[in-house]
Order: structure tokens, then C-alpha cells, then sequence
């Protein structure tokens, strides 16, 4: 088995366990964020920022992984 | 914003050479077949076309400062004839303009305060460009500068030195090693600052690379998405050997505003709690 | 390298799709936030000139009021000044009378004591004069006329007894 072999297996499942993480994750706080806005209507606006400052830091985890795919892509062909 | 542009130059003329290594291997694919797809711009035709001549490669070697120029250019001509007579009551134009800068004035006033308004400009600034770089990519003929690494650390660093900027002004060198030391007022906290110096260094230093990639990375994904559907249109139409395709990608054209707002907002949100971060607080 | 081209023309169609999706459901809305945030701006101008107007009417009422308020107080601190002034000469002019009264007064009852006095005189002058008359009586009258009356007295005596 070659190292491109290798890279082409593993950097897609790289980014899908990545992916399937941060969905966890996004499922959860949006989940909380939703329950929270339904209590509170009324501080929907900073629960939403709060929310997607949340988000954009788990999603940053799965664009790294995202990143690591495009710097390897080129080391596999 | 030329001063945004001038960090960006610096930053494309190799000022960030761990980032630029970083993606140099990512950008290098770009133009090659077997990078991640790309869809042609208006800077690819002409070098396209004229590949030999010295201002078409120029334009190629700096396409990102070249469209990020463009974006400027498209901004200040919109603010000049929105402002250019303001009225009482606004209408069209200079009114939509208003709403906007209202709306990010009551957004950074919202989370640092009243002496926020301060950094309405810089903050605000941040947020159009970069909406305006993100969508630029979804326009024809046109190449989002932001998915490229170089512009988003450009950005994420100029962020970064204000930053640091404003928190040795607003709490003093030694107000300033004493946040990076974790503000030790006991001995258990004195005990702890060798363990806290470094990791303050390495949380504020992780701040730029967190912003940049995001960006890049959402970015650069939204239109390699869009570039990979783009392809597989013309694919579809690929027997009629004609310069067509089904436009199947506009769902993600919609998807990828969708990112481009959001990311911009998420770059100005965290650039925003950066600043409240580098406040003086009573508590911590 | 080549490009591509059909990309750009599918790049360009699906572009087109977008605008018209968009301008048929996010145009309108857009619009009539705008339409909204003009009026509110417009109303809001409005409100603050009318704000303005009222303000400035009502100081000049307040300005007016406080100048009649003014002007009245002026007049009752004349009129109670003039007040003050008649009260004085009353005052003036009752002490004068009751000073003119109890003068009469005192002079009627030294009229009085006066004639009292004077009739006092006069009895005690006729007191005095019926004593020296009864004095120079007393000395004119000698023994041979107290002998006779003694006489005479005995004898009445006597017819007494008879």
C-alpha cells in the first residue's frame, strides 16, 4: 500500500468523523439555543448571536479537518 | 480599507510564510488539474488567453489582491454615491446603507458597550468586506479573494495587531503582562504564572489561525461545492459537445450566501469579543 | 491550460436563476423594510419637529402666564401697599378723634370738679360765715338777756308743769 493509497483512505474518513462530530455538537447547542429561545422569546437576538459563535467555533474543528483534505488532496495523485 | 489592502499586500507578498507554506500547497493545486476544482474568473480567461504577456501573469500572480482591490473599489464607488447628498429622510441607496451601518453599530455597541463606538469603523469595515469578498465568489466571472489563505490571515492578523494594540493601551505594558499572567493576586496564582504565561501566548497567538482558517476553509469549501456541481452541469450536457450546462448548483448558491453571511458575521463577532477580552474588567 | 468555457456559461446561467429567484421573493421584502425604515425615519423627524413646536409653544405659554403672573403680583403689592397707606390714615385719623374725645372728656370732668368744688366753697363759706355770725352773736348777747331768757325758759317750764 502505498502513502497515496493510505491518504486517500484515511482523509475522507478524516473529514466525515470530523464532520459527524461537530454535528453532534451543532445538534446539541442548537437544541439548547432552541429550547432557550422557546423559554425566553423575548432575548432571541443574543441567543442567536451566542448560538452562532458557538457554532462557528465547533464548526471550525471540522474546517480544519476540511483544510487538512485540501493540503493532502494534493499529495495523493 | 487601503489600510486592510495594505495588509494584504504584505501578507500576499509572503509576510505569513508558515500560513503561505501551509496553503502554498493547497494554492499550488489550484491552477493544476489536480488541485481541488476551481471555477474559471475573469483573471484565468485573460491568462488564459494571453499566457505569454508579463500583465497577464502579473494579474494571475496576484489575482487574490487584484479582485480584493476590485472589491474596495466596488465599496468606496457605492458608499460615494450613497453619501454623496445625504438627506434628512433617506431614500434607496444611501437609506439601505444606513440600515446597515446602524444595524452594525447597534451589534458592536451590543457587546462592548458605549465606548464600543470606537471600533464601529474598524468592525463594521470587517463585516462588508468580507461579505462582499464571500459573495464576490458566487458572482460569474468573479473569484471570492477570502478563499485564499492569504487574504483571510491578512485579515485575521490585522485583527490580531489591534488587538494587542488596544489592550497595551487600554490596560498598560505592565495591565498587559498581568493579563497574560492571569492576573496572580494570591500565591496560589503567583505559583501559577510560569503555567499560565505560555498558554496565554498560545491561545492569543491560536486566535488569528482559528479566524483565517475558518474563513478560508468555509470559504474555499463553498465554492469548491459550487465548482464541483458547476462541473458535473457541464457533464451532464457534455454530449452535445457545446459550451453548456444545467445550472444545477444554484441550491448551493444559496447555501453558500447563507455561509458568506454567516461567516462574516462570525469574523466580526469574534474579532468584536477579542476587543471586549482586552478590556480592563473588575472581575475576571 | 485550458479553461473550460461551458463552466462560465453554466456559471452564468445559474447566476441569472439565482437574481430572478431572488428578485421575485427577496426583492419585495427587502424593499418594504426600506419603505418602513423611511417612514419611521420620516415620522420620527416629524415627531421631533412637532416635539419641538410644542415645546417652544408651551414656553411661551409658561412665559406669558409667568408674565401676567408677574404683572398681577406687582398690582396686589400696589393695591396692598395703598391699602396699608389708607389703614395708616384711618388709624391716624381714629387716634386723633379718640384723643380729641378723651381731651373733651377730661375737660368736661374738670368742669365738673370744678363746679363741685365751687359748691363746696360756697357751703363751706357759708358755713364758716354762720359760725362767726353765731360767734358775734354769742358775743353781743350779755348776761341780763340770758337772765331773761333763762327767765323765760323757767317759766315755760312752769306752764309745762301746769
Amino acid at each position: 500500500m502505498t502513502f497515496q493509497t493510505a491518504l486517500g483512505l484515511s482523509v475522507p474518513l478524516a473529514v466525515s468523523i470530523a464532520a459527524f462530530a461537530s454535528a453532534l455538537g451543532l445538534g446539541k447547542m442548537g437544541a439548547a439555543a432552541m429550547e432557550a429561545i422557546g423559554r425566553q422569546p423575548e432575548a432571541a437576538p443574543k441567543i442567536q448571536l451566542a448560538m452562532i459563535i458557538g457554532f462557528a467555533f465547533i464548526e471550525a474543528l471540522t474546517i480544519y479537518a476540511l483544510v487538512t483534505m485540501f493540503v493532502l488532496q494534493t499529495k495523493i495523485s | 480599507m487601503r489600510f486592510l489592502l495594505d495588509i494584504v499586500n504584505t501578507a500576499e507578498a509572503g509576510g505569513v510564510p508558515f500560513l503561505v507554506n501551509l496553503v502554498s500547497a493547497a494554492e499550488e493545486g489550484a491552477g493544476h488539474p489536480k488541485g481541488p476544482p476551481e471555477l474559471p474568473n475573469i483573471v484565468t480567461v485573460i491568462y488564459d488567453q494571453f499566457s505569454s504577456a508579463g500583465f497577464a501573469q502579473f494579474l494571475h500572480h496576484w489575482e487574490n489582491v487584484f479582485f480584493s482591490l476590485l472589491i474596495a473599489l466596488f465599496l468606496g464607488t457605492l458608499c460615494h454615491f450613497a453619501s454623496r447628498k445625504p438627506q434628512l429622510v433617506p431614500k434607496g441607496l444611501q437609506n439601505f446603507l444606513e440600515m446597515i451601518v446602524e444595524g452594525l453599530s447597534n451589534f458592536v455597541c451590543g457587546i462592548l458597550g458605549e465606548e464600543g463606538k470606537k471600533y464601529v469603523p474598524f468592525l463594521g469595515t470587517l463585516f462588508i468586506y468580507i461579505l462582499c469578498m464571500n459573495l464576490f465568489g458566487l458572482v460569474p466571472g468573479m473569484k471570492s479573494p477570502s478563499s485564499s489563505i492569504n487574504t483571510t490571515a491578512a485579515l485575521a492578523i490585522t485583527v490580531f495587531a489591534y488587538v494587542q494594540y488596544t489592550g497595551i493601551r487600554k490596560l498598560g505594558v505592565l495591565g498587559y503582562l498581568d493579563h497574560f499572567a492571569g492576573r496572580p493576586r494570591d500565591l496560589v496564582g503567583i505559583m501559577l504564572v510560569p503555567l499560565m504565561f505560555p498558554l496565554h501566548i498560545i491561545s492569543e497567538l491560536a486566535k488569528p489561525l482559528s479566524l483565517s482558517l475558518r474563513l478560508f476553509g468555509n470559504i474555499m469549501g463553498e465554492d469548491v461545492l459550487i465548482a464541483v456541481f458547476v462541473g458535473l452541469g457541464v457533464s451532464i450536457l457534455a454530449f452535445t459537445n457545446l459550451p453548456l450546462g444545467v445550472p444545477i448548483h444554484f441550491p448551493f448558491v444559496f447555501l453558500a450566501m447563507l455561509t458568506s453571511a454567516v461567516q462574516a458575521l462570525v469574523f466580526a463577532a469574534l474579532s468584536t469579543i477579542y476587543f471586549l477580552m482586552m478590556f480592563p474588567h473588575e472581575e475576571h | 491550460m485550458e479553461l473550460d468555457y461551458g463552466q462560465i456559461v453554466t456559471q452564468i446561467l445559474g447566476f441569472i436563476l439565482v437574481l430572478w429567484i431572488m428578485k421575485r421573493f427577496a426583492w419585495k421584502p427587502l424593499l418594504r423594510i426600506l419603505q418602513e425604515r423611511s417612514e419611521r425615519v420620516k415620522s420620527e423627524l416629524g415627531e421631533a419637529e412637532k416635539q419641538r413646536l410644542d415645546m417652544q409653544k408651551l414656553r411661551q405659554e409658561y412665559e406669558e402666564k409667568l408674565r401676567e403672573i408677574d404683572a398681577e403680583a406687582r398690582a396686589r403689592l400696589q393695591e396692598a401697599v395703598k391699602n396699608a397707606q389708607r389703614i395708616a390714615s384711618e388709624i391716624k385719623e381714629d387716634a386723633r378723634g379718640d384723643v380729641k374725645e378723651m381731651l373733651g372728656r377730661a375737660r368736661d370732668e374738670i368742669e365738673r370738679d370744678r363746679a363741685e368744688a365751687l359748691v363746696q366753697l360756697r357751703n363751706e363759706v357759708v358755713d364758716i360765715a354762720l359760725r362767726a355770725s353765731e360767734k358775734v352773736l354769742r358775743e353781743s348777747m350779755d348776761t341780763a338777756r340770758h337772765r331773761k331768757m333763762v327767765a323765760e325758759f323757767i317759766r315755760d317750764l312752769d306752764s309745762v308743769d301746769a
